[in-house]
């Protein structure tokens, strides 16, 4: 199966979702227990701030990384992810690959640093892969229906939270070089 | 099938008499998410289930089937662990004892979509 691509949905309604899904973010009791830091334009653009641990690191010490989840097709679709430079808030590829952790051994996450085989062939970008990102469906991946994103069900904490994890031991092994 | 249903209840029913009696009565709260949604649920488990029982409890909860990779992973003295077949079958009890958990907080994770085309 092959999947179309996504597209963008009315901004009214993409924008209300996601309004309605920060504020229900905010309450959930992981954002204070794991200390994601959210932002959120009042547009269609959340921003939240994660730490990174690795195995070998004291109790004090901590790797931060910035994510943007850009909902302009949520929750039609999930929210485009990128990690991004903290100072520009943007990711340029062949520059800001120093802002990409490093993952290894957790099933389904592959983060790309210039991933150039989207269904649009022109666009070169960073791709998060996994079903709860929206990249992952503009890149001719075919999830079980199971793993599909499902409107509804899955939300903005599915895909932060995946992500969460994934910056803890034992997967998380540092930054890119 | 009522009837079949209301037999089920009496034998889990007895069941809980019989469990709650090895455990001397005690109940302990566990937290669960299931980290695909964002839900939660806590189960009130008696020292005489198995671990096992209150992870079955809180699916039952959450309304969620246990999928064969899921995870289910809490936070202990040295981070992250997942449970285990052997910690699974401990009774609550003795999960307690051994304060293998740092909060009784339990994340259920479950695998979505990846990069398999």
């Amino acid at each position: 199966m092959t999947t179309q691509g996504t597209s963008p949905v009315a901004r009214a309604l993409a924008r209300a979702t996601t309004a309605s899904h920060v504020k229900r973010l905010l309450e959930h009791p992981d954002t204070a227990l794991f200390g994601w830091e959210i932002e959120y334009d009042g547009d269609v653009l959340v921003t939240v701030t994660l730490s990174a641990r690795r195995a070998d690191y004291p109790p004090d010490r901590a790797d931060v990384y910035m994510l943007t989840l850009d909902c302009d097709s949520y929750d039609v679709w999930p929210p485009e992810t990128k990690f991004v430079n903290p100072q520009s808030r943007t990711y340029v590829v062949g520059k800001d690959a120093g802002v990409l952790p490093v993952i290894t051994g957790l099933p389904n996450l592959g983060i790309h640093a210039q991933f150039n085989s989207f269904l649009d062939r022109t666009r070169v970008d960073q791709l998060v892969c996994f079903s709860y990102t929206r990249g992952y469906y503009d890149s001719n991946h075919a999830p079980q229906p199971e793993e599909r994103w499902a409107s509804g069900r899955h939300w903005l904490y599915s895909t932060i939270r995946f992500l969460s994890r994934a910056l803890q031991p034992p997967y998380y092994q540092g930054r890119a070089a | 099938m009522s009837e079949k249903l209301g037999e089920e209840h009496r034998e889990k029913d007895q069941d809980d008499k019989v469990e709650d009696a090895e455990g001397k009565g005690g109940k302990h709260l566990f937290g669960f998410t299931y980290d695909d949604t964002g839900a939660t649920a806590e189960v009130d488990a008696p020292n005489g289930w198995t671990m096992q029982r209150v992870i079955d409890e809180a699916y039952e909860e959450l309304e969620e089937t246990a999928k064969p990779d899921d995870r289910v992973e809490f936070t202990g003295s040295v981070g992250v662990v997942v449970m285990t077949a052997e910690l699974r079958a401990l009774k609550v009890k003795d999960f307690i004892d051994r304060k293998v958990s740092t909060d009784n907080r339990f994340h259920i994770v479950s695998k979505p979509g990846g990069a398999i085309r």
